[in-house]
């Protein structure tokens, strides 16, 4: 669908050269959500321009279904680009226009005819859950609302790509969960691959199916979403899948109990996390369990638990169970106390 | 006996109406026509994402400046060969409507220009990514997004028409202004004088108050 061949995008201001791409070479398969994790200032925005050439790459080539879109004319770059919709992450929804006609813009601009326009933009309107406000200018749309207009609007011409632009990031979580829903729905029941850029981790946990991490304009990691939360590579990856993975225990529960006991942390991903593990842990050694912390996410379906027990029971006993959960789960760890 | 003095100029009351609306109407049309589309040039060669061009964008901000700060008066009398060519006439209210268009073209270009820039750079490139031609933005997105700062902009070019109006005399003009100078000022006439200010200002509140409710209703912001 899209791929990046050793894609730069150089600024260049009075005393210093900006490289917020820094050759970037990336294939985004057919069909996929594609997500591109990245703090402010990363280059992902950059990145993303670069693929409907908002942004005129430095060097490097942009190839769209074989097509090197760096070499277009301006007249097919524009029809190209109205094959490939966007969405933004203030919307950018024209103030003046009702719902209706921003949805109709785009195919204004690709030159549909009046009745055309009316026919898809009811169906679109459908498809977003706002037929009732067809005739509403934006400023009544809640942050939500105004998303899905600009969802329908890119819709609008068919596109085959649609691009977002931290299209949550201005949302309320229970809005960005419903936007993701639909963006969900539309890749699976139209097909439109979707490249996204994000810093949230939320966002991919809910629905890429793989990632790159950008860092200062190169990309440090890439792959699956599940692979990127369950075994992350560089410091950075770690970073962002703690901030929604990690855990934190109150002060009174870090404190020394005694000899008999002691804190882990077990982690189970994958189908492991569907085995009674702890159950076989207590039944085969004579330890005690308390759960002081227990989460288990769902990335794309594959659970990933993280679990914080106390154990009690013989200095012994206690090796040989942390031996036994150690062998059996992804991982399993003492957390030490603190004096 | 204020009243007698009124009623005695009504005449000229009239005939400065209608010489004042005449080089309104038509410097404020001219304003409009030409100055839009100046100011869009000048926004347009400023942005990047649209016709960005250092050169044309550089001119005709230069020409606009230097008519800009021409004071008005001189800028009357240096048009003369332009309004003899124009409007077939030197004197009188039509070819006053040469020098006040000319002067209002720039004034009204900025202003549309500032209204341009006001509008939300993210509906533009959003406009860009969906394939949009420069005409599509103009007409579709820069001249909707911007139509009551562009109502709002004309309000106040029409008001400072009416205020250079009073100076057309010098071109014999006419027009309300004119008549206040010349009898209410130059003669000492304070009745005259004051009832054509207190024209003056309804006239200024009435188009303000015209142009605030059509920009308001157009606002959908």
């Amino acid at each position: 669908m899209v791929e990046l061949i050793e894609l730069s995008k150089t600024y260049q201001s009075k005393n210093k050269t900006v490289h917020a791409v820094d050759n970037i070479s990336l294939k985004i398969e057919n069909g996929e959500i594609f997500g591109i994790v990245g703090y402010s200032g990363a280059g992902k925005s950059s990145l993303l321009r670069c693929i409907n050439m908002l942004e005129k790459p430095t060097s490097g080539q942009v190839l769209i279904d074989g097509t090197d879109i760096t070499k277009l004319s301006l007249p097919d770059l524009r029809r190209l680009r109205q094959s490939i919709g966007m969405i933004f992450q203030h919307f950018n929804l024209i103030a003046n226009r009702t719902v209706a006609g921003n949805i109709a813009y785009p195919m204004e601009v690709a030159g549909k005819s009046k009745a055309e326009i009316a026919n898809r933009t009811a169906e679109l309107l459908e498809l977003v859950e706002l037929s009732d406000k067809a005739n509403v200018y934006p400023a009544q749309l809640s942050g939500g609302q105004k998303q899905r207009v600009g969802i329908a609007r890119a819709l609008a011409n068919d596109p085959k790509l649609l691009l977002c632009d931290e299209a949550t990031s201005a949302l309320d979580p229970k809005t960005t969960r419903s936007i993701l829903n639909l963006l969900k729905r539309i890749n699976q029941q139209l097909g439109i691959s979707i490249v996204l850029i994000t810093h949230e981790m939320e966002v991919v946990k809910e629905i890429c199916h793989r990632v790159a991490i950008m860092s200062e304009g190169k990309i440090v990691e890439t792959g699956t979403a599940f692979q990127i939360f369950a075994n992350p590579q560089e410091e950075i990856t770690k970073g962002f899948v703690n901030s929604v993975l990690d855990i934190q225990l109150p002060a009174h529960l870090l404190t020394d109990k005694g000899d008999n006991k002691q804190l882990i942390k077990v982690v189970f991903k994958g189908k492991e996390a569907e085995e009674p593990i702890i159950d076989s842990m207590l039944r085969n050694f004579s330890v005690k369990a308390n759960f002081l912390h227990a989460r288990i996410d769902y990335i794309q379906d594959t659970p990933m638990g993280v679990f914080v027990l106390e154990l009690a029971g013989d200095l012994a006993e206690r090796e040989r169970a942390i031996a036994f959960l150690d062998r059996e789960t992804a991982g399993t760890e003492v957390i030490p106390y603190v004096s | 006996m204020f009243l007698e003095q009124i009623v005695a100029i009504i005449p000229d009351l009239n005939k400065a109406f209608s010489e004042t609306f005449l080089m309104m109407s038509i410097s404020v049309v001219l304003s409009a026509v030409f100055g839009i589309p100046l100011g869009i040039l000048l926004f347009v060669t400023d942005n990047e994402l649209l016709a960005e061009n250092r050169w044309i964008n550089r001119i005709a901000g230069f020409v606009v400046n230097v008519i800009r700060s021409t004071p008005f008066v001189i800028l009357l009398v240096a048009l003369i060969p332009l309004t003899s060519i124009v409007a077939g006439t030197i004197v009188g209210p039509k070819a006053a409507t040469v020098p006040l268009a000319v002067a209002a073209i720039p004034f009204y270009a900025r202003l549309v220009e500032s209204s341009l820039k006001e509008i939300n750079k993210g509906v533009i490139e959003a406009a860009i990514a969906m394939g949009s031609t420069l005409w599509h933005i103009i007409f579709k997105i820069l001249l909707v997004e911007a139509r009551s700062g562009l109502i709002l902009g004309l309000t106040v070019t029409t008001i400072s028409l009416l205020g250079f109006s009073a100076m057309a005399g010098i071109v014999g003009g006419g027009g309300i202004g004119d008549l206040a100078i010349r009898f209410g000022y130059y003669r000492f006439d304070n009745v005259i004088m004051f009832t054509t200010v207190v024209i003056l200002i309804v006239i200024v509140q009435v188009i303000q108050a015209i142009g605030d409710k059509l920009a308001k209703r157009l606002d959908k912001r």
